[in-house]
């Protein structure tokens, strides 16, 4: 990854790693200075601006931390940038939403059933994890197309437990 | 029981933070520690420290922190003396304290007949309402029958709050604002109470606007010396469980602090009670207080009161329980500085705080002057959904509130987990608000304030991460690297990427 951009929001920083030590930032040249600590973070001295950084561990997203704050971001590549033309929105249908279980629990109560249209915000189902009654509710409003688990069924964290239509 | 100040030896029937922390004050007073432990605690710090540990085999807390057969087994064999219970397990389990002392030993807590008075909170307000202190309007019995509460509900006046008289920490507890979602509510809130307590008895109170918790530590012998130690804000709520807890409140002028504290020394008068408890109230804008109820345990913010006081609460459990006195007097109790308690939980709060499990694959916690860490955790430590999903507590202390919400931002900046999500960003967004700088804050903060937001980063700070990330993925994958003019990207690294890769 020697050519790469920074998106964030509406903002593009345009980089390119040149001679060790030297980053090219929208035209500008900048001194950096990278180690990686056994802890797993970085630490980079970006002109001499200290940052320490610390990865996420979700693998799907670019997200990184410095000083506790989140920061979000996406990495292009001349080649990320043709993949994700190609592409296009194909791999998905925006209207679909699927919730999955947000941790391992026991499902001790279906509040909906299938085929009933949900608000957003209303309570779909609860979920007992860590002794707590955990309600998981609907992140958009539309129709439960699908119930994809049952009462008192275990599930794992990631598990699809309902798909609505928008 | 054991003749008093015979204790040499100590279980500890808890696992975690607390463990580790009633460990730590058994060792320094000279004393033997036992710990007890679930498989999947195997590696905790609790165990590694101790001077023995016991494994309670099974999978469900109730074949191990919870189950008391073999854990006065454990204790008979190992020749301890006194069994300590931490918070939560069977801390405020009055048959447990009964079991104890049936076997010869000492259960370092109240006496059985307070836990159960006051461990019911129908009880608890009776005996509060002897004692002269205002409580909250509502029924004193457990709710039997539904229609009879609805009634009673209404003749108090929507919002109604529904809670579990058995329990505690925001488990079994519901608000039905209004008559038509209260039977459902009571049903939610019972079952969650049964499941957690074994109590499925729900009771019913007036639910006061926009409330402040505050609450007083109390510590008590048996030669009737009753002292307080001043209040903790615990305000900072979500799901009624405390996030963050501050001493003093930002709020309370002495001659309030006085006349909480004395409330709060006469209903442990009422009842004779004896070691450290928590007296806990609720304040209104007016400045009024009604009793909530009294936690008969060690409570999980108890580090703030010993940072402001400078006393060890823990230890001084332990000692009343041998039969020490207490040699202070109430006049020589003077709070200095400010301290904030900051619970650093594995829960995600961008996603309703809820519980984020997995593997702690690093952990740097803060150090520094006024800073105190009280961790359950290590590098490795498996975050599971079987537990309370607190890490660690962050307690900052400074000469006052200002200096030490800084010296705590500071130290939550620079506090490191990886693995898990946790809850320092929101403790971070919190010390920023100005409703908290200003201390004008109640239990609906969170509620009313808190939306997740991205950061908004400096474009330098954005360079810097995406740099790091870039060159990170470019030292992951150096096949990927095609382009031979250009520099190998493992040279823009000072320590090259063997020397750091995980693993």
């Amino acid at each position: 990854m020697k050519k790469f951009s920074i998106l964030s929001g509406n903002c593009e920083q345009r980089c390119e790693l040149r001679l060790p030590g030297i980053c090219i930032v929208d035209g500008n040249e900048h001194r950096i200075d990278a180690v990686r600590l056994l802890d797993g973070r970085i630490h980079l001295l970006l002109d001499g601006t200290s940052h320490l950084i610390s990865e996420s561990n979700e693998p799907s997203m670019r997200r990184t931390s410095v000083r506790n704050r989140e920061i979000t971001f996406t990495l292009e590549t001349a080649e990320s940038k043709l993949i994700r033309a190609a592409l296009g929105n194909r791999h998905a249908d925006p209207d679909i939403v699927e919730l999955r279980a947000p941790m391992p629990g026991l499902v001790s109560r279906c509040e909906i059933s299938e085929g009933a249209f949900v608000e957003s915000g209303q309570g779909l189902l609860i979920l007992d994890a860590m002794k707590m009654e955990n309600e998981l509710k609907a992140p958009v409003k539309g129709t439960v197309t699908k119930l994809h688990v049952k009462e008192k069924e275990a599930v794992e964290k990631g598990q699809l437990l309902i798909t609505i239509q928008q | 029981m054991k003749p008093a100040g015979k204790i040499r030896k100590i279980l500890i029937a808890n696992r975690g933070e607390i463990a580790l922390r009633i460990q730590r004050a058994v060792r320094e007073l000279g004393m033997q520690s036992v710990a007890v432990f679930a498989s999947n605690d195997r590696l905790a710090p609790f165990v590694i420290h101790s001077d023995e540990a016991y494994l309670l085999d099974g999978v469900s807390t109730a074949d191990t922190y919870l189950n008391i057969p073999r854990i006065l087994s454990i204790a008979v064999e190992s020749g301890v003396d006194a069994i300590h219970p931490g918070y939560g397990f069977l801390s405020e389990n009055a048959e447990f304290a009964e079991a104890v002392a049936a076997a010869g030993l000492t259960f370092i807590g109240p006496r059985p007949d307070v836990l159960r008075q006051l461990g019911s909170k129908t009880s608890a307000r009776e005996l509060a309402g002897r004692a002269n202190i205002p409580i909250v309007p509502g029924t004193v019995e457990p709710i039997t029958d539904i229609q009879a509460a609805k009634a009673i509900a209404a003749s108090i006046g929507f919002p109604i709050l529904i809670k579990a008289s058995g329990g505690g920490g925001g488990k079994g507890m519901r608000v039905a604002s209004s008559p038509e979602e209260f039977e459902n509510l009571v049903e939610r809130a019972s079952s969650e109470a049964l499941k957690s307590f074994a109590d499925a008895r729900v009771y019913i109170e007036k639910f006061l606007i926009d409330p402040r918790h505050i609450e007083i530590q109390i510590l008590a012998d048996s030669a009737d010396n009753v002292l307080h130690f001043g209040e903790r804000e615990c305000s900072i709520q979500r799901r009624h469980q405390k996030l963050i807890e501050e001493c003093p409140s930002a709020i309370l002028e002495p001659q309030l602090r006085q006349q909480m504290g004395e409330a709060a020394v006469r209903i442990a008068r009422q009842c004779s009670y004896t070691g450290v408890g928590t007296v806990e109230f609720l304040l209104d804008k007016e400045l009024n207080f009604y009793f909530l109820e009294v936690n008969t345990r060690i409570q999980v913010e108890h580090p703030i009161t010993e940072m402001v006081y400078g006393i060890d609460l823990v230890k001084w459990q332990i000692e009343i329980s041998g039969g020490k006195t207490i040699p202070f007097t109430q006049d020589s109790i003077k709070p200095v500085g400010h301290a904030i308690e900051c619970r650093i939980c594995a829960e995600d709060p961008e996603n309703g705080f809820l519980p984020s499990t997995g593997d702690v694959l690093s952990y740097v916690p803060s150090e520094g002057p006024g800073i105190r860490n009280d961790s359950g955790i290590t590098v490795g430590t498996k975050v599971t959904s079987s537990y309370d999903p607190l890490l660690a507590k962050l307690i900052a202390w400074d000469v006052d509130r200002t200096s030490a919400i800084a010296r705590m931002t500071r130290a939550l900046e620079d506090y490191h987990v990886a693995g898990v999500k946790t809850t320092i960003p929101f403790c971070l967004w919190t010390l920023a608000q100005p409703a908290f700088v200003g201390g004008s804050y109640d239990i609906n903060f969170i509620q009313k304030f808190y939306k997740p937001s991205k950061s908004d980063p400096t474009d330098r700070t954005l360079s810097a991460a995406g740099i790091a990330l870039a060159l990170l993925e470019d030292s992951l994958h150096p096949s990927a690297v095609t382009d031979s003019n250009a520099a190998p990207t493992s040279s823009h690294w000072k320590n090259g990427p063997e020397g750091w890769r995980r693993r």
